[in-house]
C-alpha cells in the first residue's frame, strides 16, 4: 500500500514539476526592432545603463540606430537602478551584462578587483586612440595605462547663478564672481536672514562633497602610489572655507532651511525655487532647469567655479559617463562593435545634445554647439578642453574612503575642528591603503 | 508479520524523507550552505569578484580597531536598550486598554494595528516629513507649548536674577532639529519605533484573552484593586507572552536597518549608523565580504548572548500556568 502511495506521490511531484516548468520555465525572449520586426538569428548584447527617463530615452535612440544598422548584433538596453552594485553582483554570479554604464570612481574598484575586460583590442584596431578623447577623459578611461572604458558624456562642474537674485541684491547679473574672495562676498550679499536668525535666502550652500580641495590646489589621489592627500594645507584651507558657510549662517538655521528643500529633479529644487542664489552643479542641471522651470531660461548664468590660485576653472571637479565590458561578458566582440558605434562623433553628439552635456571627445562639430539646447554648452566645452577636470579617485577602496570623507565633512559642517578632523581621516585612510596594498600583494603571491 | 511491519516502517521512512525532501533541500541550499560559507568568508579576504583568500582572524582583528564598527555597536545597543523596554511597556498598556469592553473596541484595535500594514520604507518617509524642521507637523505642534514654557521659565529665571543671555535663550525655545542634530536623530528613530507596536499589541491581546476570568473575580472578591489585579494577575499570567515578545524584540532591534537607512542614512556624523547598516555597507558598498561576514557572526553571538540572559532569568519572572 505504501509503495503504491509513494509511487503516486512521486508521479504527482514530477507532474507538478513538469507543469511548473511549462508555465514558469525558460522561454526565449523575443526582441523587436524599433520598426516592429522580430529579431532573428542575431547576437544579443545586453547593455545596462543607470540613466532613467529622458536621459535613458536619449541613449535608446542611439541604440535603436545601431540595431537598425546591423544584421548580426542586437543591443538590448535596460535601465537599471544602482547599476554599480548590480554589476558587481552579476559579475560575481558569472552572468554580467555585455556592456554596463558606470561613473569614473567605479572603474578603479572594478580594475582593482580584476572585474573588467580590457578594451586594448579597440586601440589595436585603431578604433580608439589617446587623441579620441579629451586628455582628462582618456585618463579616466585608462587610469593605469590600459584602456578599460569609453566615455560617452562628460560632466564638468561649474557655477550656476540666478540673475534675478543677483539684480535684487544690487550685484551685476552678468558678472559672476571670479575669485573665491569675491564669491564669498557675493554669497553674503545674496543671503537674507529673517527673524530669530531664520534663513530666508542663501547666497550659496556648499554641498558636502570631497573634492573642494581641488579649487585650492589639492590633488586628492596619487594614481601611481594609490595614496590619498587629505590633510594637506590646501585641504585645510578648503575645509575652513567650507565650514565658514555653516559658521556664518549657523548650523541650526542652515539645517532647518535645508529641510524645506524639494527634490533635485523638481520645481522645488532650491535653486529653481529661488531659495539659493548660486549652485554648484554639472551640465545636466541645465536640462533639469528647462524641464522643471522653463520660465528661468535667460535668468540664470553658468561660469567656471572660482579657484584660489589662477583664473576660474583652472581646475574643476567632474565625472564622465563611461561604458565598460565586465569580465565574463558573453559577447565581448559584439560588445566592442557596439561600443565602436556608440563613440562615433555623430552618435556621441546626438546623445550629449539630449543630455545637455559637453562631448568627451577631443573635437566637436559646429552643429553640436549651434543646436545644443544647453545655452552654456561652450562654458562646459571650455572646461573640458582647456582646463583640468579632476575626477573621483579610481581607487579600489574609494567608496569606503568617500564615506569617511562625507562623515568628516558632516562633522566639520557641524563645527568640528578642521585640522584635527582631516588628520584623523588621513590616518584612517592611510591604514586602509596599507591593508589594501598588503592584500593585493598577498593575492599576487597566491596567484603565482 | 514482524518482517512485513519492518518493511512498512522502512517504506514509511522513505516516504517521510521523500515528502520532506524539497524542504530539506531548501534548508540545505538556502540556510546551511550560506551559513557555512559566511563562516568561511569571515576568515577570508573576499570581494565577490576574486576568489576568497584565507587570512585567518584578520577580519575580526581589524573590526576591533574599526571606529565605525564600535559606533554602530554602541548605537544599536542604545537603541535596543531604550526602544525595547518602552515598546514592550507601551504594547502591554495598549493591549490592556484594548481588552476592556469598550464601545467600538474593534475600531480601536484596527487603528492600533493599521500602521503595521504600511511598509516600513513608506512609514519612514512619512516620519521624515513629520520630523521635518521647516514644515514638519511635530515641530508645528511643539512650537506653541515650547513658546509658553520658555516664556514662563524666562520669567522665573529673571526673577532669580539669571543672566540676560539665559533668559533670552529660554524665551526663544525652539523644537529640536530632529534628523539634523546628532543628539536628536537617535531620539527621532526611537520615537518612530513606537509606531509599529500594533503587531506586539495583537499578540498581547491574544495572551490577555487566555487569562481565566475567574482569577480576576477571585482577586476582586479578595478586595484587590485594578492596579493590584494588573500587577498580581495580568502580568504574571502574561509573562510567557512578554517573554516571547522580548526575544523577538531583541532579534528585531539588533537587526534594525530600513528606517534609519531611509530617514537619516546613518548620519549626521554616524550618529544613527546601526550595526546592520554598517554590515550592509561593508558587504555591498565596499565589497568587503570578509568583515561583513565576521560582523554577521558577531551579531549572531550578541543576539545569542542577550537571548541566553533572557532564558536564564526567565525562571524568576516567567510563570507558565
Amino acid at each position: 500500500m505504501f509503495a503504491k502511495l509513494a509511487s503516486r506521490v512521486v508521479v504527482a511531484l514530477l507532474a507538478a514539476a513538469a507543469l511548473s516548468l511549462l508555465i514558469f520555465g525558460h522561454k526565449p525572449t523575443t526582441y523587436r526592432l524599433p520598426n516592429g520586426q522580430k529579431v532573428r538569428g542575431r547576437t544579443v548584447v545586453t547593455l545596462w545603463v543607470g540613466w532613467t527617463s529622458f536621459e535613458a530615452a536619449a541613449m535608446r535612440s542611439i541604440v535603436n540606430k545601431f540595431n537598425l544598422s546591423q544584421k548580426q548584433i542586437f543591443v538590448h538596453m535596460v535601465s537599471v537602478s544602482q547599476v554599480d552594485t548590480k554589476t558587481v553582483i552579476s559579475v560575481a554570479g558569472g552572468d554580467p551584462p555585455d556592456i554596463t554604464e558606470l561613473g569614473t570612481a567605479d572603474v578603479g574598484a572594478f580594475i582593482g578587483h580584476d572585474a573588467l575586460t580590457s578594451l586594448e583590442p579597440m586601440v589595436g584596431a585603431g578604433i580608439i586612440t589617446p587623441d579620441t578623447f579629451a586628455p582628462d577623459v582618456w585618463k579616466a578611461c585608462a587610469p593605469f595605462g590600459t584602456l578599460y572604458a569609453v566615455a560617452v558624456a562628460a560632466n564638468p562642474f561649474a557655477l550656476y547663478w540666478n540673475k534675478r537674485l543677483f539684480r535684487q541684491a544690487g550685484l551685476n547679473p552678468n558678472l559672476p564672481p571670479k575669485t573665491l574672495a569675491a564669491f564669498d562676498a557675493d554669497a553674503q550679499k545674496l543671503t537674507i536672514i529673517g527673524k530669530h536668525g531664520r534663513l530666508i535666502q542663501a547666497g550659496f550652500l556648499p554641498p558636502q562633497q570631497c573634492l573642494w580641495g581641488i579649487y585650492f590646489g589639492n590633488h586628492l589621489y596619487n594614481y601611481r602610489t594609490g595614496n590619498f592627500f587629505i590633510d594637506t594645507p590646501q585641504q585645510i584651507a578648503a575645509y575652513r572655507w567650507f565650514q565658514g558657510f555653516s559658521r556664518r549662517l549657523g548650523y541650526r538655521a542652515v539645517t532647518i532651511f535645508k529641510s524645506g528643500f524639494g527634490q533635485f529633479n523638481s520645481p522645488l529644487n532650491p535653486f529653481l525655487a529661488g531659495k539659493v542664489a548660486m549652485e554648484f552643479s554639472g551640465p545636466y542641471f541645465a536640462n533639469f532647469i528647462q524641464r522643471n522651470k522653463p520660465s528661468m531660461a535667460g535668468h540664470f548664468g553658468v561660469a567656471p567655479f572660482p579657484c584660489l590660485n589662477g583664473p576660474p576653472g583652472t581646475q574643476t571637479m567632474g565625472d564622465f559617463d563611461l561604458l565598460l565590458i565586465p569580465r565574463h561578458a558573453r559577447h565581448v566582440k559584439a560588445a566592442m562593435t557596439a561600443l565602436a558605434f556608440f563613440i562615433r562623433r555623430s552618435n556621441i553628439e546626438e546623445l550629449d545634445e539630449l543630455h545637455c552635456k559637453p562631448s568627451p571627445l577631443s573635437h566637436f562639430s559646429r552643429s553640436f554647439i549651434r543646436d545644443n539646447p544647453n545655452p552654456y554648452i561652450m562654458v562646459f566645452e571650455g572646461l573640458m578642453l582647456h582646463h583640468h577636470v579632476e575626477v573621483l579617485p579610481p581607487s579600489p577602496i574609494w567608496k569606503r574612503v568617500n564615506n569617511e570623507l562625507q562623515t568628516m565633512a558632516q562633522r566639520i559642517w557641524m563645527g568640528a575642528p578642521v585640522k584635527k578632523s582631516l588628520s584623523h581621516a588621513q590616518r584612517l585612510v592611510n591604514r586602509w591603503v596599507r591593508t589594501n596594498k598588503k592584500m593585493a600583494a598577498l593575492r599576487a603571491q597566491e596567484t603565482r | 508479520m514482524k518482517r512485513n511491519k519492518a518493511k512498512i516502517t522502512w517504506q514509511a521512512q522513505c516516504m517521510g524523507v521523500l515528502l520532506a525532501g524539497p524542504y530539506l533541500v531548501g534548508v540545505a541550499a538556502f540556510l546551511v550552505l550560506p551559513l557555512g560559507m559566511s563562516l568561511y568568508y569571515s576568515f577570508c579576504h573576499y570581494n565577490m569578484l576574486q576568489p576568497p583568500l584565507w587570512v585567518g582572524w584578520m577580519n575580526y582583528r581589524h573590526l576591533l580597531h574599526d571606529h565605525v564598527f564600535w559606533r554602530s555597536l554602541e548605537n544599536t545597543l542604545i537603541y535596543a536598550a531604550i526602544s525595547l523596554p518602552f515598546t514592550l511597556s507601551l504594547s502591554v498598556l495598549l493591549a490592556v486598554l484594548l481588552n476592556q469592553p469598550l464601545k467600538s473596541q474593534a475600531l480601536y484595535r484596527t487603528i492600533i494595528f493599521l500602521p503595521c500594514l504600511v511598509p516600513m520604507v513608506a512609514s519612514a518617509l512619512i516620519w521624515q516629513w513629520l520630523f521635518n524642521s521647516d514644515v514638519g507637523l511635530i515641530d508645528y505642534l511643539l512650537r506653541g507649548p515650547l513658546h509658553l514654557a520658555g516664556g514662563a521659565l524666562a520669567w522665573l529665571t529673571q526673577l532669580f536674577g539669571a543672566a540676560p543671555s539665559t533668559v533670552a535663550t529660554l524665551r526663544n525655545l525652539q523644537p529640536p532639529v530632529w534628523l539634523g542634530d546628532p543628539h536628536w536623530a537617535m531620539a527621532a528613530i526611537i520615537l518612530m519605533s513606537f509606531w509599529g507596536v500594533g503587531q506586539t499589541v495583537v499578540i498581547f491581546l491574544a495572551g490577555l484573552q487566555d487569562i481565566p476570568k475567574d482569577l480576576y473575580e477571585a482577586a476582586q472578591m479578595d478586595g484587590i484593586g485594578a492596579i493590584g489585579r494588573f500587577v498580581h494577575v495580568t502580568l504574571p499570567l502574561l509573562s510567557p507572552v512578554i517573554f516571547f515578545n522580548l526575544i523577538m524584540g531583541i532579534i528585531g532591534t539588533w537587526q534594525i536597518f530600513d528606517v534609519p537607512y531611509v530617514m537619516t542614512g546613518g548620519g549626521p556624523g554616524h550618529s544613527t549608523t546601526f550595526y546592520t547598516m554598517y554590515l550592509f555597507d561593508n558587504a555591498f558598498n565596499y565589497l568587503r565580504m570578509g568583515p561583513a561576514s565576521a560582523m554577521a557572526w558577531i551579531q549572531l553571538l550578541i543576539i545569542l548572548f542577550f537571548t541566553a540572559i533572557a532564558f536564564l532569568t526567565a525562571k524568576k519572572w516567567v510563570h507558565y500556568a
